[in-house]
């Protein structure tokens, strides 16, 4: 009686969890056959012997051919059994894998390397965070068609920009809980004009510049979190120049600065309102400036006076051999 | 006066409907873009009557929904969607027996009406929800074309799906 047209089954599957795309498989080979491309397109695995019956037991084609995205954020103990060894198996059999997610993986500088000899050709995301590594992420680098980079909360990482810079098709970058420098992200914000997302919440030794540059030179850019940035003060997003929305005004001081923060909460929510739509044409206006005025918003009233040369390469092919050197193994 | 149009059935019951009631059907609405000043009632000749009653019950109560609301956000990446997001509405109208829910599927998918036929399917997806192979087979009427040998490898290599 239930002879649904197989592009109704798919539809069916498309609202199934895993467990009952699992079951569905051993009810008739027609339904096994459209249920598997769903239940093995994005799995969750729960423990170790789980992703280790994962690895042994599925067909080696419908490993390579049809597992999309891998997150192991609900792995138990990822933290101290997801090492690199695991983390060589799944590239070296998942080679259709576009997404991976290793939160919190047992993995240090080393493993991340390894996994870099095989990089799934279309992986373009990557979630990581956790202790390691203790270096710079020098093996970011190797996977320049990267798009979606998270690296929340890891230690990074006083070096981290001569890294990231490199990875110019970046579009969303998460460096959250961080201690990203200013001279770091200035040099990720020169090199990856493909960003359209940025988030640097709670990255305390930021200052504005970074954040006016990103304004000031990412043009496709539409989130930007700087939520918990407390050395980020907006003086330099200022209403004379027509750049700050106009709600803002309320809690300017008479210097045009924003330095009477009486009610830290509403300032920052506001602040933060101002960088996302609806205000976001508020941001245009920014590029709008002629170039010296938007020389001025980026450059001037810099806190660190020499801070052109610092935060600028002074010369890039060094940095270049250097950068090399880290990498190789 | 509302515009209006004539659908028949199958079983060749005429029903009338707002021209905008009609239009939920991808199918229909492209009808009449071809014909618009066709007269003649529109034949629906796979959905017999009391299938296309609910149908138009559906339709009417759903004229006015924002057609972008219709499309279930995909975003693979995201897992699956979700089969319990049922306005309550809804889910008193496809509080149906197995044969009319069947039929009413097959309608949606036929008319080409997307919402219904998301709701059909999610539906059909909280039904086979936590069921044993041998259930969903016994309540959709599946033979088992597997022999035992077969159903136990299936059950080996997909172990790791059920493991918590």
């Amino acid at each position: 009686m239930f002879d649904l047209p197989v592009e109704v089954l798919s539809l069916i599957f498309g609202y199934c969890d895993q467990v009952t795309l699992a079951r569905a498989c051993r009810v008739c080979p027609p339904w096994r056959q459209l249920a598997t491309p769903y239940l093995y397109s994005s799995p969750m695995l729960y423990t170790m012997l789980g992703f280790e019956h994962f690895i042994q037991n599925t067909r080696p084609e419908v490993l390579q051919q049809l597992v999309k995205s891998l997150s192991l954020v609900s792995l138990a103990q990822r933290w101290r059994r997801f090492d690199g060894a695991a983390l060589q198996t799944v590239v070296h059999h998942c080679r259709g894998l576009v997404r991976l997610e290793l939160d919190l993986c047992a993995l240090n500088d080393h493993a991340l390397h390894a996994l870099l000899v095989e990089v799934p050709p279309p992986l373009i995301t990557l979630e990581y965070s956790g202790d390691s590594p203790p270096s710079p992420p020098t093996w970011v680098s190797a996977l320049p068609n990267l798009r979606h980079l998270s690296l929340e909360k890891c230690p990074i990482f006083h070096r981290c920009g001569r890294v990231i810079r490199h990875l110019t098709n970046l579009e969303s970058l998460n460096v959250s809980y961080t201690t990203i420098t200013d001279r770091a992200l200035i040099q990720i914000i020169r090199g990856c004009p493909q960003l359209h997302t940025l988030r640097v919440a709670h990255c305390d030794s930021l200052s504005d510049r970074p954040i006016a540059l990103a304004v000031h030179q990412l043009k496709y850019l539409r989130v930007l979190d700087i939520e918990g940035c407390v050395n980020v003060l907006g003086a330099h997003i200022d209403p004379d120049r027509n750049i700050r929305p106009p709600d803002w005004e309320d809690v300017t001081s008479s210097d045009g600065n924003m330095t009477d923060m009486e009610d830290e909460d509403w300032y920052m929510d506001h602040f933060n309102d101002a960088y996302h739509p609806p205000h976001f044409t508020h941001m245009v206006d920014i590029r709008n400036l002629d170039p010296e005025a938007a020389e001025l918003l980026t450059q001037a009233e810099s806190p660190e006076p020499d801070s052109q040369a610092d935060w600028e390469d002074t010369s890039d092919s060094d940095n270049q051999a250097e950068w090399q050197s880290t990498f190789e193994p | 006066a509302m515009e209006t149009v004539t659908l028949k059935s199958g079983d060749e019951k005429l029903f009338q409907v707002p021209r905008n009631v009609a239009s939920k059907s991808a199918l229909i609405s492209s009808m009449l873009e071809t014909a618009p000043n066709e007269t003649e009632p529109i034949p629906v000749k796979n959905v017999q009557s009391p299938v296309l009653e609910k149908i138009i019950e559906y339709c009417t109560k759903h004229a006015n929904d924002d057609p972008e609301d219709d499309e279930d956000s995909d975003d693979e990446m995201d897992g699956p969607l979700r089969s319990t997001d049922i306005d309550p509405w809804d889910l008193k109208f496809i509080d149906v027996g197995m044969e009319m829910l069947y039929e009413i599927i097959m309608a949606a998918n036929y008319l080409d009406i997307k919402p219904l036929l998301n709701l059909g399917c999610k539906t059909v997806a909280n039904m086979i929800k936590g069921k044993t192979p041998d259930e969903i087979r016994s309540r959709f009427n599946i033979p088992n074309d597997f022999t035992p040998e077969e159903e136990e490898q299936i059950k080996k290599e997909n172990e790791w799906a059920e493991d918590r």
